[in-house]
């Protein structure tokens, strides 16, 4: 069994994930709204809860390059003081 | 029937109040109100409710459950307040040129926020000042500052350092007043901007900040101190706390990070991670502890003003002491 589920979902704001969420699984949030959860029992029923859609960590992984390569054509394509505002945005190696 | 001591090998300490920087597992009788309490839980992050404009490099002031965002990229002039539960939108702040990467102190009642970058370049020396109602115009700084970060009320705050760019980054304070700044001649050690600050008037804090420093610094209203170094540089998070209970969260450690860590008077120590890496963001600023605290707005990867909220929570328990 793998370490983690991998799945987009949309953060919806308050309770979304909950102290006690953060105290029984693995959790992390990265672009494209791809969600890293811990794969228990507690992050599997989580993750289902907040209707996520599970997908391969080759595929969570692709869906973050592809935002955030996007992300850096867009700094890349700005005025120095667009750059000045914004930092270059990094590149991202899910767990 | 089990006791204390016997678990643990130490007996309950006798105190007169509530230790502000109490830690997990930490037990105590308070023989003011004859209560036993303790840290009885851990500490983690939750989500809070989502902004309503996404804004990084925003100001942040007030306590968990009453906070304000203000200014910020990509939301330059505008600002909301959280309620513990959702935001609201405010008035527009009054400056003429809006800013970003300012820094902000205070209560949800009495904050002000100072300096920024109005554009893509420069700085600028105003303040504003937040009531709970309305916003006004503050004075002007002596020295404009971009990335500055502050400690206390709108009655009586500390701006800290900043950049004067192109010029250098500045370990020059100031003082005010309610109506007006004064330069201090009680410069910090470091040189620091978009760093970690919290505390009063005659009791700040300040850590990390550009341009790679972990060194923190403690301030009584009469000098500068150095307190513990934090566990690797770090800028650009959101902070807050008082001098012995202070919160670092998100920001960049050196790049963009969910680390978090918590500052107890004498030492750093890690604590859960956020769920999101992310930077530029603010905080409660004048949280009591770091136990009780909201970070919010910020800038990830992809996102260059995120809505995020999350809330760190330390829970504390108490309850009767039994005789046995």
């Amino acid at each position: 069994m793998s370490l983690f589920i991998y799945g987009t979902a949309t953060n919806t704001g308050k309770n979304f994930f909950t102290h006690q969420d953060r105290l029984d699984f693995f959790l992390e949030n990265h672009p494209a709204n791809i969600w890293v959860v811990g794969n228990n029992e507690k992050g599997a029923v989580w993750f289902a809860s907040k209707g996520g859609i599970t997908k391969t960590k080759e595929e969570a992984q692709a869906l973050v390059n592809a935002e955030v390569t996007a992300a850096q054509e867009t700094w890349d394509a700005g005025t120095d003081v667009e750059k000045e505002r914004f930092r270059r945005p990094s590149n991202i190696v899910l767990p | 029937m089990s006791k204390y001591n016997e678990l643990n090998g130490l007996k309950v300490r006798y105190l007169s109040a509530d230790p502000s920087n109490s830690q997990n597992g930490q037990v105590w009788y308070n023989s003011t109100n004859m209560r036993v309490a303790g840290v009885l839980g851990t500490g983690a992050w939750a989500s809070g409710g989502n902004m309503n404009t996404g804004a990084s490099s925003n100001a942040g002031f007030g306590i968990q459950t009453a906070a304000v965002s203000a200014g910020g990229n990509t939301r330059a002039g505008q600002s909301e307040e959280y309620n513990g539960s959702s935001w609201t939108s405010l008035p527009s702040m009054p400056r003429s040129a809006p800013a970003f990467i300012l820094g902000g102190c205070g209560v949800e009642t009495a904050g002000i926020t100072a300096g920024g970058m109005p554009g893509g370049q420069g700085q600028v020396a105003s303040s504003d000042e937040w009531n709970g109602s309305s916003w006004t115009s503050g004075g002007n700084m002596n020295t404009a500052r971009q990335g500055p970060r502050l400690f206390g009320t709108s009655a009586a705050a500390v701006v800290t350092g900043g950049r004067n760019d192109p010029g250098p980054i500045i370990n020059t304070i100031e003082l005010y007043n309610g109506s007006s700044w004064t330069a201090s001649p009680l410069n910090m050690s470091n040189a620091r901007y978009n760093h970690g600050a919290g505390g009063t008037y005659t009791a700040g804090i300040v850590f990390g900040g550009s341009p790679g420093l972990n060194q923190t610094e403690i301030y009584d209203g009469e000098g500068w101190t150095s307190g513990g170094n934090m566990p690797t540089s770090w800028n650009s998070m959101a902070s807050g706390g008082t001098q012995t209970s202070a919160m670092a969260a998100g920001g960049y450690n050196p790049s963009t990070t969910n680390n978090a860590a918590v500052y107890n008077g004498t030492a750093w120590a890690s604590i859960p991670n956020m769920a999101t890496s992310i930077s530029d963001l603010a905080g409660s600023s004048n949280t009591p502890t770091s136990g009780s605290f909201v970070a919010f707005g910020g800038a990830r990867s992809g996102v260059p003003g995120a809505t995020n909220t999350e809330e760190f929570t330390e829970p504390v328990g108490t309850g009767t002491i039994s005789s046995s």
